[in-house]
């Protein structure tokens, strides 16, 4: 009896062992055990938090603690996200600055992209701005990554140092080496705080426009895209608008299609965000108290881009795309007007030259009617002419003309 | 009305003040807004309170620059030695035509509400095109009033030489 006893222990425990090992999950450096996939409102709250940790922080070494935190979540839920272990963090550094893209993509046998991105840098918590818009990332990734294939790649970007002058994304674009790959950039900035949601794509319609703007009934499109860059209006005809400053512009310049995402306010006035919204008051509180839909608008817009990537004219929509870009030739846009000035300006002043002679002609020829005594203070020829040496006044003879060569005995 | 205005040189004065700042706000409230619209990023401001601060700024540059016409007009005929035009007859002159130009390319900018797409070409050629109308306008008063056939060459050269001297900085170097 104790030896069947001491038998089935054994067995329990060999079985208990075997067990564990069958189902364990596999340990991979950035998906460590334990890490699930989070639902929007769970990303979005510990995004929020990390970046108000990281914001609040004092010390140096503290900051480089939560950056390093808020790297690796956003690395292990890209990972969860498209199912690969593809994330990675792009280091990049200017003089003064310095900072991290997390990258991560769902490959296909195409050379072609395209790129979603969303800074995840913030003041503050940054529930809007823009928290929502890496969380839009984030579940568009879990959207693409559920369709059996796409005809080109996408590279999903949260960049940072958008808030100190897009210094992530211009490095990210300085770092791609061929531009004509790239179909098209969709950049998220504050999504969620506005009362509408717009999407801006060129000055001009395009087939990009019109795809985005098929797929929603909600989405609004601002046609005035991206102009205004560090004060400087490079495609001629933009407002200055302040969303312009966003990631997507580095991007523009480079002549690659764009589409822009972003919620707020257009009137007369101008462009109208929730003013809190920019501020430390940009918190997941405050958000849900001015929109409380904003989990919902979530939903909505990654379903959007889902369906536009996944539209089967994509691909050649976003290609025509290329050819409809307005000029963004500074010369042509900038200079060119001035141009016309310069040589409008040189006519004219030819033009002012030659009625000046003509009213210099005629001052001295003296064929209009002259106002100045000076002009009549000249010798009278009745003077002249008398050779009598009395005042032609008192010669009642010298009156007529006749008389002056009268010789006078 | 006008001829009663013409009698009474101090009433026009002070109207054609007061019409040269409203229509300098007239022209510049949209820039004014713009440079307003920065403030909310820094400090939370309502939507009236940016409006006053864009009026208000308006007002103050108007103000400022109804100061600056007759030092520049001063200024305009010392250097180019005409003594014999009253200055402040002539500074008011400079005020209604000013008033004009700031009215009329106001007027113009509203096209921007409506559409961008005359936002460059536009800012270049409707202040060139105004301006050009004001001066020949302004040159073609004060040449009848203050000068005869034989002052009026040197008037227009002079005129000639500052409007383009001017045309050039603003709107080609600046």
């Amino acid at each position: 009896m104790k030896k069947l006893l001491l038998v089935l222990l054994a067995l329990c425990l060999s079985l208990s062992v075997v067990g564990t090992v069958a189902f364990a999950e596999p340990e991979t450096e950035s998906s460590p055990v334990g890490a699930e996939l989070l639902d929007t409102e769970n990303f979005l709250s510990r995004l929020c938090e990390l970046n108000g940790q990281l914001n609040g922080a004092s010390s140096q070494s503290v900051k480089n603690e939560i950056k390093e935190n808020l790297i690796n979540f956003l690395k292990e839920q890209f990972n969860l996200a498209v199912g690969e272990d593809v994330a990675e963090e792009k280091y990049f550094a200017s003089d003064t600055i310095s900072g991290y893209n997390i990258q991560t993509k769902i490959e296909s046998s195409s050379e072609q992209c395209v790129i979603i991105g969303a800074h995840y840098d913030a003041v503050g918590e940054g529930a809007n701005d823009n928290a929502c818009g890496v969380a839009v990332m984030f579940e568009t990734m879990k959207y693409l990554a559920a369709q059996s294939s796409l005809p080109f790649d996408v590279y999903f970007v949260a960049f940072d140092c958008e808030e100190q002058g897009l210094i992530g994304s211009q490095h990210y674009v300085n770092e791609l080496t061929a531009y004509s790959d790239v179909l098209a950039m969709f950049n998220l900035d504050s999504i969620a705080a506005g009362k509408n949601l717009y999407v801006m794509c060129e000055n001009k319609r395009t087939d990009l426009a019109d795809l985005i703007l098929s797929k929603s009934e909600t989405l609004v499109e601002k046609p005035y895209a991206a102009g205004v860059y560090n004060g400087y209006d490079t495609f001629g005809y933009g407002y200055d608008e302040f969303v312009q400053g966003s990631d997507h512009t580095p991007f523009r310049l480079a002549g690659i299609p764009v589409a822009v995402f972003f919620s707020g306010e257009y009137s007369l006035l101008g462009y109208e965000e929730n003013a809190e919204m920019n501020t430390s008051a940009d918190t997941q509180e405050n958000l849900a108290r001015i929109n409380p839909d904003y989990l919902a608008r979530i939903s909505d817009l990654s379903d959007v881009i889902g369906a536009t990537l996944t539209d089967e004219n994509f691909v050649a929509v976003a290609q025509a795309t290329r050819g409809q870009m307005i000029n963004n030739n500074a010369v042509y846009n900038r200079w060119w007007p001035v141009i016309v000035l310069l040589g409008t300006l040189i006519i004219l002043a030819v033009c002012a030259w030659l009625y000046s002679r003509k009213l210099q002609k005629k001052a001295l020829l003296g064929h209009a009617e002259v106002k100045s005594q000076k002009v009549f203070d000249k010798p009278n020829a009745e003077d002249i002419f008398s050779f009598d040496g009395k005042p032609s006044s008192e010669n009642k003879d010298s009156s007529d003309a006749d008389d002056i060569f009268t010789f006078k005995n | 009305m006008f001829n009663k205005l013409r009698q009474n040189y101090k009433l026009s004065d002070v109207l054609i003040r007061i019409a040269f700042v409203a229509a300098y706000i007239f022209y510049s409230w949209q820039e004014c807004l713009a440079a307003a619209n920065l403030i909310p990023t820094q400090v939370s401001l309502s939507v009236g309170a940016t409006v006053s601060v864009a009026l208000i700024t308006a007002l103050v540059i108007g103000t400022a620059l109804m100061f600056l016409v007759p030092f520049v007009t001063n200024l305009f005929l010392n250097a180019s030695h005409l003594h014999n035009v009253p200055r402040a007859e002539y500074a008011l002159l400079a005020h209604a035509f000013c008033t004009i130009y700031f009215a009329v390319c106001g007027a113009l900018r509203l096209i921007n509400l409506v559409t961008p797409l005359l936002l460059v070409w536009g800012g270049v050629i409707f202040p060139f095109v105004v301006s050009l109308g004001c001066v020949i306008w302004f040159y073609h008063v004060t040449s009848q009033l203050y000068f005869n056939d034989v002052t009026r060459p040197f008037y227009f050269r002079v005129v000639a030489i500052v409007y383009f001297v001017c045309a050039v900085l603003f709107g080609v170097v600046l």
